[in-house]
């Protein structure tokens, strides 16, 4: 078994080492009650939040009547939701109403919501509890997590590194026990670079599989909504909870919910996995990619058959995501951008501002090319297999200075390394789950199981199956501790 | 492909009725350009009469159908 001398980590076995899975069946089986699961994660909150800057506002009093009444609703034997009790936070992004949502910026604070978003309500609906509101990147556009006007949210496994984002908050605070999972959004890997690089396991679903009604939009065509976990199967449940079609947003899919649980088999007999060898691993150093090799190794032990291929032209992939991305963005920011230009980081407004200067035909001709660009991703990379491995991220967890000094072009560039895995599967729409297998230089590494749309089932099974054999998910910050 | 400065500047403060400083005009001016004209060979090269913006979601939706 891989992964069993973790110097860095405490094995604890405490409430807050229990999985989401874990803790709602404790509960539902009246091991535990919620208020304890609760109190302790309102202590964890303000606690350790702080030191990590995770946390924009706690809820306590309504957590706590919440709990309250979750505890009184077993006791009385009513019917339980799948995540009864359970202790969440979310990403600064999805709406509340009556609550404040402020999406990481200067220029939003103070919005009030006047509606809820739908994967809230089904949170809710499934009986999980809403502790409060988590930092993120200033309009959910860094990955590293840059915020300029809330400060930056801190590594929990090296506190002068960056967490990833845009979903920064979700990353640190579940990595550090304070939640037993959280909401985030990828537009260009902002759930999977938080999961990289804090040792979690995070779903970019399928674009469509999840509502993103009254969530901030960022970019209408890329934007998903999925979860931050500690497991595969912590992801599952959460899925099964928040997909499906929503009368709320038009473009989500109609199909089906599986029940993404019950496709963890723990083997992946019959299962083939396509590693393309170009494009995707030209910036792999050789640290990450010794743990990226020991986890190839991990899925052929389960069962899986791998082959290498190669990736299609990435660079019109690329651009096609960008033109898409910034033109979506500037669309959506422009009042601002022209009203409030001081009010944005530098850094992020000028991620928005070339969206200014694309043709309407060149956004039109983008959207029109994804399903033709997607069969050929599909062809080329995956090539009759059934999932693609590929780096989260291609380098170590780089340091906040790293990433925030310098001129604006050598900026960009380690932001482009940084998305270098994760932007094009936007485009295209896919299912990726991101992994924890590893660390380096005393921070985690990731990797990530791409499939065709609305395989989540399947990713979800190989990264569960991949759980079973190690251990880097049960990994803990030494602040958790 | 070339697209000079003060034809982005005068495209951005005239339709978009907002102001980007010359300065930062020209920083982003080559990615613009590299992004347009790869885009736009593509399309030249692939895009045919019945492939439509809205088409990504439905063909999606019938691959997962169909396996």
């Amino acid at each position: 078994m891989l992964g069993r001398k973790i110097s860095a980590v405490r094995m604890m076995e405490s409430l807050d080492r229990l999985t989401l899975v874990q803790a709602a069946e404790a509960i539902s089986r009246g091991e535990v009650r919620s208020e304890t699961l609760t109190e302790q994660a309102l202590l964890r909150l303000a606690s350790i939040g702080p030191e990590l800057n995770c946390v924009v506002a706690i809820y306590a009093d309504q957590a706590r009547e919440a709990a309250k009444l979750a505890d009184r609703q077993r006791s009385r034997g009513q019917a339980l939701g799948l995540l009864h009790g359970v202790p969440l936070a979310h990403k600064d992004i999805f709406y509340r109403a009556g609550y404040l949502s402020e999406g990481g910026s200067k220029i939003r604070r103070g919005f009030m919501a006047s509606e809820t978003a739908t994967v809230l309500k089904r949170l809710d609906s499934a009986g999980a509890l809403d502790l409060g509101r988590l930092q993120m990147a200033e309009f959910a556009l860094s990955p590293t997590g840059y915020n300029e006007h809330n400060g930056h949210v801190l590594n929990p496994w090296k506190l002068d590194h960056v967490p990833g984002g845009s979903s920064s908050g979700s990353g640190a605070a579940v990595a550090s026990r304070l939640v037993y999972a959280s909401l985030g959004t990828d537009t260009g890997g902002s759930i999977r670079h938080p999961a990289a690089m804090c040792g979690l396991t995070g779903v970019k679903p399928t674009w469509s599989r999840v509502s993103r009604a009254a969530a901030m939009a960022l970019s209408w065509t890329l934007d998903c909504v999925g979860p931050l976990a500690r497991t595969a199967r912590d992801c599952a449940r959460i899925m099964r909870v928040i997909a499906g079609q929503d009368a709320n947003d038009p473009t989500s899919a109609q199909g089906p919910v599986p029940d993404y649980e019950a496709a963890l088999v723990g083997d992946l007999r019959g299962v083939t996995i396509a590693v393309p060898r170009t494009y995707y691993f030209d910036y792999v150093s050789v640290e990450v990619a010794s743990c990226l090799d020991q986890a190839l190794s991990v899925l052929r032990s389960r069962g899986a058959t791998l082959i290498d291929t190669k990736a299609p032209d990435m660079t019109l992939i690329n651009s096609m995501m960008h033109v898409i991305m910034t033109t979506e963005a500037a669309t959506i920011h422009r009042t601002w951008l022209k009203q409030r230009p001081q009010d944005y980081a530098p850094q992020v407004r000028q991620r928005i501002e070339p969206g200014l200067y694309y043709p309407a035909t060149r956004y039109l001709e983008a959207l029109s090319l994804r399903t033709n660009l997607t069969k050929e991703w599909l062809s080329v990379a995956m090539a009759g297999a059934d999932l693609v491995f590929l780096p989260t991220l291609s380098i170590a967890v780089p340091s906040i200075k790293e990433t925030t000094t310098g001129e604006p072009a050598e900026i960009a560039a380690k932001i482009g390394v940084i998305t270098h895995c994760t932007r094009g599967i936007n485009y295209l729409g896919l299912p990726s789950v991101s992994v924890p297998a590893g660390f380096v230089q005393d921070c985690p590494v990731g990797f990530q199981l791409v499939g065709r749309p609305f395989s989540e089932a399947l990713i979800l099974r190989a990264a569960d199956a991949f759980q079973l054999d190690t251990n880097w998910h049960e990994a803990v910050p030494r602040i958790a501790s | 492909m070339s697209i000079s400065t003060s034809l982005l500047v005068e495209f951005a403060t005239d339709f978009q009725f907002t102001t980007i400083c010359d300065e930062r005009v020209v920083s982003i001016r080559e990615l613009i350009a590299q992004s347009n004209a790869v885009i736009a060979h593509a399309a030249e090269q692939r895009l045919v009469l019945d492939d439509n913006p809205a088409s990504y979601a439905c063909w999606a939706a019938k691959l997962a159908q169909s396996e």
